[in-house]
C-alpha cells in the first residue's frame, strides 16, 4: 500500500474475467463519485486485451445513465493470456501513459486481481480492484458483486423444480456454477431447501445420499432435491449413479450461464455502488495495490495478494445447518 | 354424480388452478369429486384422495399438480385395462375428467369407446394439442424461458459469445418459437423445418461482420439431427423417444464454434420450465377449461375436450383432438425469419 499519491486526473476502468451480474452498476459507480471529486474516467473494452490494445472509450456521466439494472457490462470482457506476460503487461502501462491515464480500477474475480497485482508492484500503475464474481470465492471480501443474483437466479429454478419433482415423485438434481468453491450451492441449497448438497469442501458420497433417498423413500418420501456444486462432479454422473444406486426416477438440471445474467438484485447493486466508489476513493487517498471489500457491513481495503494467499472457506455450521433443516 | 379427475402425463403450471375449478363447478351441481393420484396409474392401482373445497381452494398459485403424475398407460398391458375398468366400476364413478396432452387424451378417448363416461382438459407445455387455441402450462413454460433468454443475452454480450438455449417442446417448435421472438433471438431452430446448419452458421458470422458481436441461438429439443441420433436413445411407456437424451443443444453449439469459428455457450432449461407460479394468463386459461369440462359432463358430451376455440370455451371431440400433433405451420416460421436480421 502507498500512502502518498500524487494527483489524479483520469483513472481507467475495466472489467475482466467472468461477467457477473452488477458489474454495470458498478461502473456507474466508479464514473459518478469520480466525477464527483472532478475526476475524469476512461473505459477500457474487453478488459486487459483492450488495455493492451488501447480500446479506450470515455465515460462521462450520460455514458452510465440508465444501467442500474442491466446484467452484463457495458464494457464487455475478455480473458487475456498475454496479459500474464513482461511484454503484455508493458504494453498496457504503455497504452495508459499515451492516454494521460494515472491509475486504473478492475471489476472482476481472481484472475482479474492478480492483474491489479503485477500493475501495482511491478509498473507503479496505482490501482484498485473491485471484487466481481458470482463464484464469491475471494477472501478479503464477505460477498463478491454478482453472487446475491446468482443465487437467487438458481433459487427461482429449484422452487420450479420442487413442483414438478413433487408431481413426479422424482430425485432431482441441480448442478450450479461456482468453480472450486460451494458458496452458490451452499447458499441455494439452504434457501432452496434441499434435501442435499454437494460441494467441493465438505466430503460426501454420493451413496450416503443415496442411503438418505433410500430410507426417506422407505417412509414414504418420494422427491428429493440434491444442489450440486460443479466444483463437486456432474450434475449428469451425480444423477445417474442415484438412478442406478436407489432405483428412484432421477433428472438432472444444469443451470449453466444462466446464472451470470439478469438484472443484478437490490443486495448486489447496493454492494456495487458501496464498492465502486470505494475504489474511487482508495485511488485518490493513495490506498492502492489493493482490493475494497465489505466485511460485517463494513468497507474495507485489504492486500490484493489476500485475494490468493488466503482460503475463503464455507462456513461448516452453515452445511450442518442447511442438512438439519432439509432432513 | 361421482366424478374422478386426474391429472396425466408431464406436469405443468395449470394443472393446480385447473383442479380448483373443476371442484369449484362440481360443487355447484352437487357433484363430489374423488382424485385419482398419478395419472391413470392411480386407477390401475387404486390409489385415490378426497377433492374437497377446502383440498383445493388456495391452489390458484401452486405450480405442480396436489394429484401427482405420471406416463402410465392402461392400454399397454391388459390386466392394466381390466384394473382400470374394475377399479371405475367399484369406486362408482359416473364419469372422468382427466387433464393431459395427447397421450393421456387418447387413452380417454379410447376408454370413452369402451363406454366410459370421459371427458378431457388439454394441458401441455408443448401447446402441440389440436382443436384447441392454447393448452395451458405453455404461456408460464414461455415466460421462464424467455427470461432466461434475457439474462443469456446479457452475459453472450459481455463475453462476444454465442448462447444456444435448448428449450423443450418435443416434436413441436411452439415454445422455441415464442421464446426466441419474445427473447430477442438471432435464429431459431425448430422440428418442423429441416435442419441447415450452414445457413445458420452464415447468419450468425454476418452478425459480425456488422459489428453485432453476441447472439442467441433458440432450439427445440425435437429438432432432427440425423437417422443415427435416435439409435441409443430411450423410449417411454408411449413408445416416444426420450428426448433429453439426444443433445440437441450441445450438437448445434459444436456446430456453430467448428462452422462459424465463434465461441458458444449451451443453456438446457430442461424441467425448470415445467413448475413455477403459473401466470395469470394460464391461471385463467386452466380456470374456464376447468368449468367448461364438468358443463360437459352434465350436457352428457362424453368423449369431448373442453377448448379454447377463438375467445369461446367450447367442447370438441376427442377424436380430433388427438388426430395428429399440432405443429407450427411453415408460413408462420417464415413470417418469424423476418427478424433474422
Amino acid at each position: 500500500m502507498s500512502e502518498s499519491s500524487p494527483a489524479v486526473k483520469r483513472i481507467g476502468l475495466l472489467t475482466s474475467g467472468g461477467d457477473a451480474p452488477g458489474m454495470n452498476t458498478a461502473i456507474r459507480a466508479v464514473v459518478r463519485r469520480a466525477i464527483h471529486h472532478g475526476v475524469e474516467v476512461v473505459g477500457v473494452c474487453h478488459g486487459y486485451r483492450g488495455l493492451i490494445a488501447g480500446d479506450f472509450i470515455p465515460l462521462p456521466t450520460t455514458a452510465v445513465s440508465g444501467i442500474i439494472n442491466r446484467g452484463g457490462t457495458m464494457l464487455f470482457t475478455a480473458r487475456c493470456p498475454e496479459f500474464t506476460t513482461d511484454e503484455g503487461q508493458q504494453r498496457a502501462v504503455e497504452q495508459l501513459r499515451r492516454r494521460e491515464i494515472d491509475a486504473l480500477i478492475v471489476v472482476g474475480g481472481d484472475g482479474s486481481l492478480h492483474g491489479v497485482h503485477a500493475l501495482w508492484h511491478k509498473w507503479q500503475v496505482p490501482t484498485v480492484g473491485v471484487p466481481g464474481s458470482i463464484d464469491n470465492d475471494l477472501a478479503g471480501t464477505d460477498f463478491s458483486i454478482g453472487f446475491d443474483t446468482a443465487v437467487n437466479t438458481a433459487l427461482d429454478a429449484i422452487d420450479k423444480i420442487r413442483d414438478t419433482a413433487v408431481s413426479h415423485d422424482r430425485v432431482f438434481v441441480v448442478e450450479v456454477m461456482g468453480r472450486t468453491v460451494g458458496f452458490i450451492a451452499l447458499h441455494v441449497g439452504l434457501a432452496g431447501g434441499a434435501e442435499a448438497i454437494l460441494i467441493p469442501e465438505i466430503p460426501c458420497a454420493v451413496s450416503d445420499i443415496c442411503a438418505t433417498i433410500r430410507q426417506g423413500r422407505e417412509r414414504g418420501k418420494e422427491s428429493y432435491i440434491v444442489v450440486v456444486a460443479e466444483g463437486a462432479g456432474r450434475g449428469f454422473a451425480v444423477a445417474a449413479e442415484i438412478e442406478k444406486c436407489t432405483g428412484a426416477d432421477t433428472r438432472a438440471t444444469v443451470l449453466g450461464h444462466v446464472q451470470r445474467g439478469g438484472a443484478p438484485t437490490a443486495a448486489d447493486r447496493v454492494l456495487a455502488s458501496r464498492l465502486g466508489a470505494a475504489a474511487v476513493d482508495g485511488i485518490l487517498e493513495g490506498r492502492v495495490g489493493v482490493m475494497v471489500g465489505i466485511q460485517a457491513d463494513q468497507v474495507v481495503v485489504s492486500p490484493v495478494e489476500t485475494v490468493w494467499t488466503r482460503r475463503k472457506v464455507v462456513d461448516n455450521a452453515l452445511y450442518d445447518l442447511a442438512l438439519v433443516l432439509g432432513t | 354424480m361421482r366424478i374422478g379427475i386426474l391429472t396425466g402425463g408431464g406436469d405443468c403450471p395449470g394443472l393446480n388452478p385447473a383442479l380448483r375449478a373443476v371442484v369449484m363447478r362440481a360443487m355447484d351441481f352437487g357433484d363430489e369429486c374423488v382424485g385419482v393420484k398419478r395419472g391413470w396409474a392411480g386407477l390401475i392401482e387404486n390409489d385415490t384422495m378426497p377433492l374437497t373445497l377446502d383440498t383445493v381452494e388456495d391452489l390458484i398459485s401452486r405450480g405442480g399438480t396436489i394429484l401427482e403424475s405420471s406416463r402410465a398407460n392402461p392400454f399397454k398391458r391388459d390386466e392394466d385395462l381390466q384394473a382400470t375398468l374394475r377399479n371405475i366400476d367399484e369406486l362408482k364413478l359416473d364419469a372422468i375428467v382427466a387433464l393431459g396432452g395427447e397421450d393421456t387424451l387418447g387413452v380417454t378417448y379410447k376408454l370413452f369407446k369402451l363406454g366410459v363416461q370421459t371427458v378431457g382438459v388439454p394441458k401441455t407445455m408443448d401447446n402441440d394439442l389440436n382443436c384447441t387455441d392454447y393448452t395451458f402450462g405453455f404461456d408460464s413454460a414461455v415466460q421462464i424461458a424467455t427470461d432466461a433468454a434475457d439474462r443469456l443475452r446479457d452475459t453472450a454480450r459481455s463475453h462476444r459469445r454465442v448462447m444456444v438455449l435448448e428449450v423443450m417442446g418435443r416434436h413441436a417448435g411452439w415454445v422455441a418459437l415464442e421464446t426466441g421472438v419474445a427473447g430477442g433471438a438471432d435464429w431459431i431452430l425448430i422440428p418442423e423445418e429441416p435442419l441447415d446448419i450452414d445457413e445458420m452458421a452464415d447468419h450468425l458470422r454476418r452478425l459480425r461482420e456488422r459489428g453485432k458481436h453476441f447472439g442467441l441461438v433458440v432450439v427445440s429439443e425435437g429438432v432432427e439431427m440425423t437417422e443415427a441420433d435416435h439409435s441409443t436413445a430411450r423410449t417411454d411407456d408411449f413408445g416416444h423417444v426420450i428426448l433429453r437424451e439426444r443433445g440437441v443443444g450441445e450438437f448445434v453449439a459444436k456446430e456453430i464454434e467448428e462452422r462459424a469459428g465463434i465461441e458458444t455457450r449451451l443453456a438446457v432449461l430442461g424441467h425448470i420450465v415445467r413448475g413455477g407460479s403459473p401466470t395469470a394468463f394460464d391461471r385463467m386459461l386452466a380456470t374456464r377449461l376447468g368449468i367448461r369440462a364438468v358443463d360437459l359432463v352434465h350436457e352428457g358430451k362424453f368423449g369431448y375436450m373442453a377448448s379454447l376455440t377463438g375467445n369461446q370455451f367450447v367442447g370438441v371431440p376427442l377424436e380430433d383432438a388427438v388426430a395428429e400433433l399440432k405443429t407450427v405451420p411453415h408460413a408462420l416460421y417464415e413470417e418469424i425469419r423476418t427478424l433474422f436480421k
